[in-house]
């Protein structure tokens, strides 16, 4: 809502020295719609080759000649695809919840500066932001932890972000120290102003949070790749790098020939594959989008 | 009770309960640093051994900075380390303004339901991965009827068709490309965060002096921009040695066919490391990135202590 003021005035005050259209503001549009459709096109192309019921390339770039949902039915009964499907939505739903409860507890506490040693603190979360173990290290670690071929080896590792902290802790800040007074004065433990206080008023930054959290899990491919191994905790991403690196040297091989003989093009189930894992990730943002602007927002400038 | 008796002296909240509370709320995240983040930096020392995953890291032989030497003798070190800076240089000199431009831009849009549709769909690329991304890329770049080749040939630009993922020299501006397409929008709203905060009056001031619009740019938009600028900038100062943090877009976009413009020091590593099991090798040529990626931080942000007098710390 802040933002809607901020520009709401701004237009206003902008509209009050310049009230007829000039060039600038015709060019202006014109450049942000020619971008719009340059971000957009790719997925419109990606969609639309999905549907393609031709075996080559669709021959048109704007428009299918031929259409087909073959593509989507092949994609949903493969096992795999499920397995992945499962997995992703899994680690992205308990990877968020552990985030936004790790990192908003530690936000809340070292929000406040009577906090004990929280310089000490401070100096553990921020050191690893700047220097690190290493790839390989951080792989050994995790096999001696026991976390690989786990579904915790998508969760742990995630669950604390520096970031994602001073974003909240900003925000926890900002929460106006009189509501938490008054709380205290009848008589509130510290969780229960945090949880009924605090919390309440910081969702747009929580759900900043939870969309960061949220992206990166489901979008993580790199721990399935090299921290698991065999099917059973596959995970979307990892299906489509797997394919994606795949595709460049098997073209024109087996595979295709027998996609040919079953009548499909497998140009066109990899765009099925590509649409079934944007989309409920894309879907997420428009039930956070009222929140998060504003959180984003808040955190970073302070930050 | 004895609160209320005195509100004045006692600030609330503060007693010993209220801390330990405190304190429990943030040690699961310390444990969880504790165990991910700083573990992994016992196992460094195994870049000065000779790691056997039989024997462990504490009983492998030290040996030296062998694995340094070796990396540094290798024919490939400096092609990998030129192609990893000069990427991170790229993306340095070519995806941080557009960011901003963007932010300026749709803040002179009139119509704010204009404004907030834009904003929408420039969104839309920051929420799938890389290997999403680089699935629409290759579908949409193919040489065989990818909208690309077909768009370029009926306009006559091209007579054959160009092989876009394939080739050398058209591989670092599709990273380059690509990032800007993934990013602008998202990237774009710290700053339009900043400039919907700025004091309007100052626009106004500077209107009655006949201000124009660059002007305004110049003198007064840009001015509250640097600071966020230049905090970012540090930060990316801070991730040359990774490429610019791509390693993810890299991995997607890179293959055998453009391996001499695409090998990077983390797909090295993670070559080396995984693919052929040198763990000891793999963590030594880590550790140099490392090193190197803190003191590239340490420095911008020195001198840009000095030159702007915006700093991280």
């Amino acid at each position: 809502m802040m933002k809607q003021n901020a520009l709401g005035t701004l237009s206003k005050a902008g509209s009050k020295h310049r009230k007829r259209v000039e060039a600038f503001d015709v060019v202006n549009a014109l450049v942000l719609v020619l971008l719009s459709f340059i971000i957009v096109y790719p997925f419109y192309y990606a969609v639309m080759n999905s549907f393609n019921a031709m075996l080559t390339h669709s021959p048109s770039f704007v428009i299918n000649t031929k259409w087909t949902t073959m593509p989507y039915r092949i994609v949903f009964h493969n096992a795999t695809m499920i397995t992945g499907c499962i997995n992703s939505v899994l680690r992205t739903l308990v990877g968020t919840v552990t985030a936004l409860t790790v990192c908003s507890c530690a936000a809340y506490a070292m929000s406040k500066s009577y906090l004990r040693l929280r310089w000490l603190y401070m100096l553990i979360f921020i050191i690893p932001t700047f220097f690190g173990g290493g790839q390989i290290p951080v792989y050994l670690n995790l096999k001696s932890l026991g976390l690989t071929n786990t579904f915790w080896v998508y969760i742990v590792p995630k669950t604390f972000a520096f970031f994602w902290m001073v974003i909240l802790m900003t925000n926890f800040k900002n929460v106006p120290t009189e509501l938490e007074e008054a709380a205290y004065m009848d008589g509130a433990s510290t969780l229960r102003v945090f949880f009924t206080i605090v919390l309440p008023v910081s969702l747009p930054a929580l759900a900043t949070i939870a969309l960061y959290a949220a992206v990166s899990q489901w979008n993580s491919w790199y721990d399935t790749a090299y921290y698991t191994s065999g099917n059973d905790l596959i995970t979307l991403s990892w299906i489509l790098m797997r394919t994606v690196k795949e595709q460049q040297f098997a073209e024109m091989t087996v595979e295709i020939r027998a996609a040919r003989e079953n009548s499909y093009n497998p140009e066109a189930v990899k765009m099925a594959t590509m649409v079934v894992a944007s989309v409920p990730i894309i879907m997420i943002y428009p039930f956070l989008q009222r929140y998060f602007v504003k959180g984003l927002m808040v955190g970073s400038i302070k930050g | 009770m004895q609160r209320k008796s005195k509100p004045n002296s006692v600030v609330a909240g503060h007693d010993i309960w209220s801390q330990i509370t405190l304190q429990a709320m943030v040690w699961p995240a310390i444990i969880i640093v504790i165990f991910i983040s700083y573990f992994p930096m016992y196992g460094i020392q195994i870049a000065f051994k000779n790691y056997d995953i039989f024997t462990g890291i504490r009983a492998s032989k030290w040996i030296g900075l062998v694995h340094f030497k070796d990396f540094f003798s290798t024919e490939s070190c400096w092609r990998v380390i030129a192609n990893t800076v000069y990427l991170a240089f790229l993306k340095l000199v070519f995806c941080m303004w557009p960011p901003i431009l963007l932010a300026v831009l749709l803040n002179e849009l009139r119509s704010p339901k204009f404004m907030k549709t834009v904003q929408t769909l420039s969104y839309l690329p920051h929420f799938i991965g890389w290997s999403i991304a680089y699935g629409i890329f290759y579908n949409l770049l193919n040489p065989s009827g990818g909208a690309l080749n077909v768009f370029m040939q009926k306009l006559g630009l091209i007579e054959g068709s160009i092989n876009f993922l394939a080739e050398d020299k058209y591989f670092r501006p599709m990273i380059i490309l690509t990032s800007i397409w993934k990013s602008i929008g998202w990237s774009s709203i710290i700053y339009l965060g900043v400039i919907c905060n700025i004091d309007q009056g100052l626009y106004e001031a500077l209107a009655i002096d006949g201000g124009r619009r660059w002007a305004k740019f110049r003198y007064i938009t840009w001015p509250h921009l640097r600071p966020t600028f230049v905090i970012l900038f540090i930060l990316e100062c801070g991730k040359v040695m990774s490429g610019g943090d791509g390693f993810d877009q890299v991995y997607a976009f890179g293959n055998a066919l453009n391996r001499n413009a695409s090998d990077i020091l983390d797909t090295y590593i993670m070559r080396t490391g995984f693919d052929n099991a040198r763990y000891s090798y793999a963590t030594a040529v880590g550790l140099f990135k490392s090193v190197v990626n803190l003191i590239l931080l340490l420095t911008s942000n020195k001198v840009s202590k000095m030159m702007t007098d915006e700093s991280l710390f």
